[in-house]
């Protein structure tokens, strides 16, 4: 009977740059939904990118999923779409995670500069 | 005016006939009344005399058919009156206030309301949703429940596209209503027509693409497996090119092991 791993059922996902970009193409517009393949266009990674980020963004609570309303896709005769949507605790943390992964980018870029510089004269 | 025949006012329907709402209604229920029931459709049958069904049946045969199911159903007798008289309100000449002088507020209102309530649009189908849930007259619903069955029975005189558009709905919609009103061999018959319609439908041979997401979607945890399928095959639905299509299910294909370990993972943490 160990220790029941209840402390972090929901881990923060692994801010890989891939999540990152779909992280950003959500928060774009955080209200609005949207489908696995619009974000394959919108961040130009492939499908079999997004689909693995979007279970562990689902799976980490940032993102919540959901079948789309009947009566769109029957009015337009198509099969209905899985749409997924920010929660609002997931567009807060994302939009805290990409603060920190663009100031750690930020600091590593000043840092290669300085470090850089005598290199420029190779 | 079409021909109105010579059969008299008893024209024969698909095999049923008043005689034969009227034998099962008294069966169902002896206490009911013949008289308005018999009324309600003689009315329906001379508002829609010359009128047909896509089948080319006379269009009588769709309220009694109608009526019948809710027989079935229990529904008492301003629900089969009305049911009867379902269409007249939007397909006929017969107004509100002519129903109402015959046959009294409450089988007007039910006909209205049910006219009121088109399952093909947003607003109807969002309207049923509510009522099924909330207040409102569950017997308009029955209704509408009964209307569908008999449409789902009768589908194969559609085109295509509606009778897709018509299952589909009917298993997020009406099946749903229908196990909320209790009336569960009618969800279940409109379920299996449902689904069969569905099914008779995407036979059009899979494309090799569509088969081999199916294949990756067999990597995944089963109790999540139909949700990833059915999402791809909606994906790649909106895809334009057969190459596409391919490119497509090759990078699912490729990003399936993560998405497998991704999800798995989540079925063995408490959270998940």
């Amino acid at each position: 009977m160990g220790k029941e791993q209840r402390a972090t059922p929901r881990a923060a996902p692994r801010m890989t740059l891939q999540t990152q970009l779909v992280l950003r193409a959500m928060l774009a517009e955080p209200a609005a939904e949207s489908y696995g393949l619009q974000l394959c266009a919108e961040t130009g990674l492939p499908a079999g990118t997004i689909y693995p980020i979007l279970a562990r963004l689902e799976q980490a609570g940032w993102v919540r999923s959901n079948w789309e309303d009947p009566c769109a896709h029957v009015a337009e005769g198509r099969p209905r779409r899985r749409y997924y949507l920010l929660t609002n605790d997931g567009a807060e943390q994302a939009r805290s995670a990409i603060e920190r992964a663009d100031r750690a980018r930020v600091k590593l870029r000043s840092a290669g500069l300085r470090a850089g510089a005598p290199g420029v004269s190779w | 005016m079409v021909s109105g025949g010579s059969a008299g006012h008893e024209p024969v329907t698909d095999g049923q006939t008043l005689a034969d709402l009227l034998r099962e209604l008294q069966a169902a229920r002896p206490d009911a009344d013949i008289a308005l029931v018999s009324k309600a459709y003689l009315t329906a049958e001379s508002c829609h005399r010359g009128q047909l069904r896509k089948s080319g049946d006379p269009y009588i045969t769709h309220p009694l058919a109608v009526a019948l199911i809710l027989v079935g159903m229990g529904a008492d007798d301003q629900t089969l009156c009305a049911g009867l008289l379902h269409d007249v309100l939007h397909d006929t000449a017969c107004t509100e206030a002519e129903l109402q002088a015959e046959f009294g507020l409450d089988i007007a209102g039910l006909v209205r309301q049910a006219s009121g309530l088109n399952p093909t649009d947003d607003q109807g189908a969002a309207a049923m949703t509510a009522m099924a849930a909330g207040d409102g007259d569950k017997r308009v619903l029955l209704i509408k429940i009964a209307d569908r069955l008999h449409n789902l029975r009768t589908v194969g005189h559609l085109p295509a596209a509606r009778q897709v558009d018509s299952s589909l709905q009917t298993l997020q919609v009406q099946v749903p209503i229908a196990r909320a009103l209790g009336a569960d061999a009618i969800g279940r018959e409109l379920a299996d027509r449902a689904s069969t319609v569905l099914k008779r439908h995407h036979q059009a041979p899979p494309s090799a693409s569509g088969r081999m997401l199916c294949a990756s979607a067999v990597l995944l945890p089963r109790a999540v497996r139909a949700r990833w399928r059915e999402e791809w095959l909606a994906e790649l639905d909106l895809l334009p090119t057969r190459k596409a299509r391919a490119v497509f299910a090759v990078q699912v294909a490729r990003g399936i092991a993560r998405l497998a370990v991704t999800l798995y993972a989540s079925e063995r943490s408490p959270g998940g």
